[in-house]
């Protein structure tokens, strides 16, 4: 017998033995690699099953305060006259970080009573409200309104 | 031709790639390869292999790889990707150096609307247009590069892909020489270049491509021709031709060959396949043909693993008749 034959009735046997396998119902391998292929560059799609080597931390749009009050209130009261502040003002547990504003104005306005310096104050009184523990400043920004107004905006985060 | 492809490629790169202001946005980096080991019983007379009678456990083309994308805009991003076999049989890469690793396809490009840029280390278009033709791919004596010319990867290969025109693409590369010297022959922009033309429709894919001075064995000066057909003739049965011209001109030599290949699904988890292959060499005055013949079956688990068994056997008239075997049955995973 030659090695020829051996070989080949191994092969039979093999062949023999993966068709008793194929009673079982599976999914079909894809035989060919789009990285190997003309589709190489279908290799740079991201798919859900990509193995990361890290996940970067996704950051949450963050809540925006005066949108609440807003849709709470008609009213656009200072801060000033907002709830109270206590020390165990609850935190919403799935917020990472949130966002209020203030009006100010350069000169004088009938629509706020701050100005650049004290607008800090009330911005600081809302974020003892929300991070009674403290809060990190993630963000400052100003948006002009009309006039010499603007709104300054804080986003923060509970410590 | 040469000339004008670098200019083109460059040209598409500096009008579609421009970066708006603001900065890039990352994704994670992925981590993704294959392992394939199989155990072989060799019976090798010298057709394409040294001589042999032995058994033996084989890696074939495992490999690792890192690849990722930052979005530069929102049409635009640039990508990347680090590509190495290692030996999942012995720890050492194929290819003699005993390193670890040895590169596949190392690169970084951009990718967006008018198609992908890439630079670096990679497979020629020429090499990837054979699709799935190659039934017995990356395995001992299975592989279609063990007798017919024309798979290679270069190094400093800049390769554009353009987006799909109605089912047609076209992927162009051009490499530069790099040699040094006053008697340098290749020190151009474009010493090397490769072109594959692709065209899908349904279950029909027909490709043609062609290398004008790429490396071949360690040569530089070898033209290959390539057309290759794959069509889903039924739901469970895949043909595949391929057809390949190549011409050496520092060693005089040339060959044609073709080849007709098949999966057939013997049900959702198991595929045979089989493949014959014929290549004609000439060189100067002496001529000898070579021929393939292979089948095997797959089983899968799933998306990610197979086992698989395969037969391939090589003879050739040179000198003596060897004839080269092997029979296998492996083992593979993807990630």
């Amino acid at each position: 017998m030659t090695d020829g034959t051996t070989m080949f009735r191994a092969f039979y046997f093999s062949v023999a033995l993966l068709s008793l396998l194929s009673f079982n119902s599976s999914y079909v391998l894809a035989d060919a690699e789009d990285c190997d292929s003309l589709d190489f560059d279908a290799c740079f799609e991201e798919n859900e099953t990509d193995l990361k080597l890290f996940q970067p931390k996704q950051r949450q749009a963050p809540q925006k305060v005066y949108e609440q009050e807003q849709t709470n209130s008609s009213s656009t009261t200072p801060a000033t006259q907002s709830a109270p502040i206590t020390a165990s003002a609850p935190v919403a547990a799935d917020i990472t970080s949130y966002e209020i504003r203030e009006r100010y104005t350069l000169g004088k306005s009938a629509q706020t009573p701050y100005s650049a310096f004290f607008v800090i104050e009330a911005l600081h009184k809302q974020m003892a409200n929300k991070c009674p523990k403290g809060w990190t400043k993630l963000g400052e920004w100003s948006v002009a309104i009309e006039d010499a107004d603007y709104y300054l905006h804080y986003e923060f985060a509970c410590r | 031709m040469k000339k004008l492809l670098p200019v083109v490629i460059a040209s598409l790169a500096a009008s579609s790639y421009a970066v708006a202001g603001g900065h890039a946005t990352a994704s994670a980096p992925t981590v993704y390869g294959k392992v394939n080991v199989s155990l072989n019983n060799n019976d090798y007379e010298g057709a394409v292999g040294s001589e042999q009678d032995n058994w033996t456990l084989n890696s074939n083309a495992s490999r690792i790889g890192v690849k990722g994308s930052y979005a530069l805009t929102s049409k635009t991003k640039a990508i990347y990707k680090a590509e190495y076999e290692y030996g999942a049989d012995d720890g050492v890469a194929d290819g003699g150096s005993g390193d670890e690793f040895k590169s596949r396809n190392v690169v970084v490009g951009f990718q967006g609307e008018h198609g992908t840029i890439l630079v670096g280390k990679h497979d020629t278009p020429l090499k990837m247009s054979q699709g799935k033709v190659d039934r017995f791919n990356d395995l001992e004596l299975g592989d279609i590069g063990d007798y017919i010319d024309g798979d290679e990867r270069e190094e400093n290969i800049i390769m554009y892909k353009s987006p799909s025109f109605n089912g047609v693409t076209v992927t162009a590369a051009f490499i530069p020489g790099e040699e040094e010297g006053a008697s340098a022959e290749r020190d151009g922009l474009s010493d090397g270049t490769s072109i594959a033309i692709e065209y899908k429709a349904g279950d029909l894919r027909v490709a043609l491509a062609a290398n004008s001075d790429t490396e071949q064995d360690g040569g530089d000066d070898t033209d290959v021709t390539r057309f290759t057909v794959e069509y889903k003739v039924l739901p469970e049965l895949n043909l595949g031709l391929l057809i390949n011209n190549s011409e050496d001109d520092n060693t005089d030599s040339e060959q044609d060959a073709w080849l007709i290949s098949g999966a057939y699904s013997l049900s959702n988890t198991t595929t045979f396949n089989f493949q014959y292959g014929v290549a004609d060499n000439e060189t100067g005055a002496t001529d000898w043909e070579v021929t393939q013949t292979a089948i095997g079956l797959d089983y899968n688990f799933n998306k990610t693993s197979k086992v698989y068994a395969y037969f391939s056997q090589i003879e050739s008239e040179a000198t003596g008749d060897p004839e080269d075997s092997t029979f296998a049955i492996g083992y593979q995973v993807k990630f």
